[in-house]
């Protein structure tokens, strides 16, 4: 993975100071909040429902043993013992101090670690595919794009007052692990006729209060111009995307109002002018950032351990974890093992300090020190020796992420809702726990099969609610929680919009509401059709009379 | 956030709230004239008028001491009529930070 150099840290390092000083200066009231606001906004310290949260950028999920002891320090010492991971491939911490921020910050830099643009109107965090590098079907790491384009955007003065925040997904992989159509700019590594890779470029695509799915820019972009067309985007969209309104100030907006025809036609024009400029990357500049994520120093490894095979034989637990949160590795002999923040009745993406210092640990061990942050909260091991997953499977069930729900109904994506957020209009994370707790048999989960629930608090979208096979969306009426269920959402290649099913059911009638879908599903579905199929097939009719003919 | 009558009554009893500086920590204007933590102890404020004096004091702390200080429309009993209040008052709901 990529490794900070001289310069890195040198920046990261002053900007701690610089914060240090800036909020002693608050403290001290020598700078008023509306002076300092941007300043610890611009290091990720927002101010929220209860306290002071931080921030922090884990860039395109990646991140080692090292830098997860450091976020365990950073709950530990500055918060209560926990974090919670993003759908940004983020963490945030919930009760941070303003008097200990500038040394929470100064735990991060000395980890090669930052809290900066994951607020503002800039590029921020760069998101990709979690199992980047590692996955079989992959075409190449989308990470090294990720690198390339975070040293790019960062600090870039022409891009830190956009008319609105900016979020760009890489993926180099067809299944499309990163959601890249419903991000700003999405990247899409794949072949030409010619056999070369390229980007596809997708923009304007978003969740939020006006859900869009991104429109290809152009099919396929040379690497070497990755830069210079992305500028002459960022260039388009800061000259005309609307700042006069906070709701239309996206790109989703400009492309949506201007058309796919006239925002390439604009950004092919500024292409031109700046197409083979400085920005243009070098194949040694290129190769220079690739090495830094060359695949790792695998030892051989055996890919049929018979040991693994008499406990998957022997012991059904261990069969299907297996089966459900270790998928295949493209070096023989390895697997990439994805552990589930997703308990029973517990807060989709939360991990305690203790247990960021043990998957740290068994990623020292195990994985040749290196984790991944999904964005759907969870973390993986992308490492791991077929032969370890005996103990890697003992060691993450004592951890408590080994619950085998990947990609099932009870692996929820839920926003911080409004227990935590000061944007919220109504819980996410109780609701998460209720059904989590309502489908607590493992076995009903899997006859169910694969499907994604997302949960978000208020029309932001945090949450993905409108990419989710089932999407539950917080709304308030008088005073009172309710939500809006939509279905057929889907983040992958085929991306679609879930659509709204009827009328909001209130916070106590969430959990049966949910069930009854999956009633309708389970009864509507041929053999082997996942939940998103049936929806397409038959259309929202038999699941909406099935869940208001309750309520008749 | 609170709404006051065009008669100068106040619509609901009030309690003054802000986030501490140093911490970001939930406080409430208390009866001694001090910041709690507890809205069990917060000063319940009946009057329009004396309200919005207090709110003008408790503005005038934010240069050192408070960001951001709002009234919050509560019941009889002190309790806030709002579940974002509420659950800004009395700390996260899901089981697992009770």
């Amino acid at each position: 993975m990529y490794v900070y150099d001289r310069q890195d840290r040198m920046f990261v390092q002053a900007r701690v100071e610089q914060f240090r000083d800036q909020a002693n200066r608050r403290l001290a009231g020598e700078i008023t909040e509306d002076e300092f606001k941007p300043l610890r906004l611009q290091n990720g310290l927002y101010l929220q429902l209860h306290a002071y949260m931080l921030r922090v950028a884990i860039p395109y999920g990646t991140l080692n043993a090292k830098q997860m002891r450091a976020l365990a320090e950073i709950a530990r010492r500055f918060d209560r013992s926990y974090g919670h991971f993003t759908t940004r491939q983020n963490i945030q911490f919930n009760w941070i101090k303003l008097e200990e921020a500038a040394d929470a910050l100064q735990v991060l830099a000395d980890a090669d670690m930052h809290a900066i643009q994951t607020s503002g109107n800039c590029i921020r965090n760069v998101t990709a595919d979690a199992w980047a590098g590692v996955a079989p079907d992959e075409i190449e790491d989308p990470r090294i794009w990720g690198e390339i384009l975070r040293q790019w955007s960062t600090a870039h003065p022409e891009f830190s007052f956009l008319p609105r925040k900016f979020k760009i997904a890489v993926t180099g992989s067809p299944a499309d692990r990163a959601a890249v159509r419903v991000h700003d700019v999405g990247l899409r590594m794949h072949r030409n006729a010619e056999g070369q890779v390229g980007f596809e470029v997708m923009v304007g695509g978003g969740l939020g209060r006006t859900p869009m799915i991104g429109k290809t820019l152009k099919d396929w972009l040379p690497k070497e111009d990755l830069l210079t067309y992305l500028e002459a985007v960022m260039r388009t969209y800061n000259r005309y995307g609307r700042r006069d309104n906070l709701y239309k100030a996206r790109i989703k907006i400009l492309v949506h109002e201007i058309g796919v025809e006239k925002m390439r036609a604009d950004v092919e024009k500024e292409f031109a002018a700046v197409k083979g400029g400085p920005l243009s990357l070098e194949p040694g500049t290129i190769d220079a950032i690739a090495a830094h994520f060359a695949p790792a120093a695998y030892a051989p490894k055996l890919a049929f351990v018979p040991e693994h095979e008499a406990l998957k034989r022997s012991n059904p637990d261990y069969a299907r974890w297996v089966a459900t949160n270790v998928v295949p590795h493209r070096q023989p002999g390895y697997a990439i093992v994805n552990l589930s923040l997703k308990p029973v009745g517990g807060a989709p993406g939360d991990a305690t300090a203790e247990q960021m210092d043990a998957v740290a640990d068994v990623a020292e061990q195990y994985s040749l020190g290196e984790l991944r942050v999904t964005h759907t909260q969870n973390l993986v091991l992308p490492h791991v020796a077929v032969e370890d997953l005996r103990t890697i499977w003992a060691k993450v069930t004592a951890v408590g992420f080994a619950t085998p729900n990947l990609g099932l109904l009870t692996d929820i994506i839920a926003c911080p809702g409004l227990d935590f957020c000061a944007l919220a209009n109504a819980r996410s994370i109780p609701i998460a726990q209720r059904i989590t707790q309502r489908f607590a048999d493992l076995d009903r989960v899997h006859e169910i099969g694969p499907l994604s629930l997302k949960i978000s608090g208020c029309i932001n979208a945090c949450g993905h609610h409108h990419v989710g096979g089932i999407g539950l969306l917080g709304v308030e009426k008088n005073g009172v929680e309710f939500y809006q269920i939509t279905l057929g959402g889907d983040p992958g290649p085929e991306a679609a919009i879930g659509q709204l099913l009827g009328p909001a059911v209130s916070g106590p009638e969430a959990v049966d509401a949910v069930e009854r879908v999956i009633e309708a599903y389970l009864t509507h579905r041929r053999p082997g059709e996942e939940f998103v199929a049936t929806y397409r097939r038959l259309g929202p009719a038999p699941f909406k009379d099935h869940v208001y003919a309750a309520r008749a | 956030m609170s709404k006051t009558s065009t008669k100068g009554r106040v619509a609901a009893p009030q309690v003054l709230t802000a986030n501490d500086l140093k911490n970001g920590a939930v406080v409430f204007l208390d009866k001694a004239g001090g910041w709690t933590t507890r809205i069990s102890e917060a000063r319940v404020i009946d009057d329009a008028a004396e309200a919005a004096t207090l709110l003008d004091k408790a503005n005038a702390l934010q240069a050192t001491q408070l960001v951001g200080p709002y009234l919050v429309d509560v019941d009889a009993a002190g309790r806030p009529l709002h579940l974002r209040e509420l659950i800004r008052a009395e700390g996260p709901t899901a089981p697992l930070f009770a």
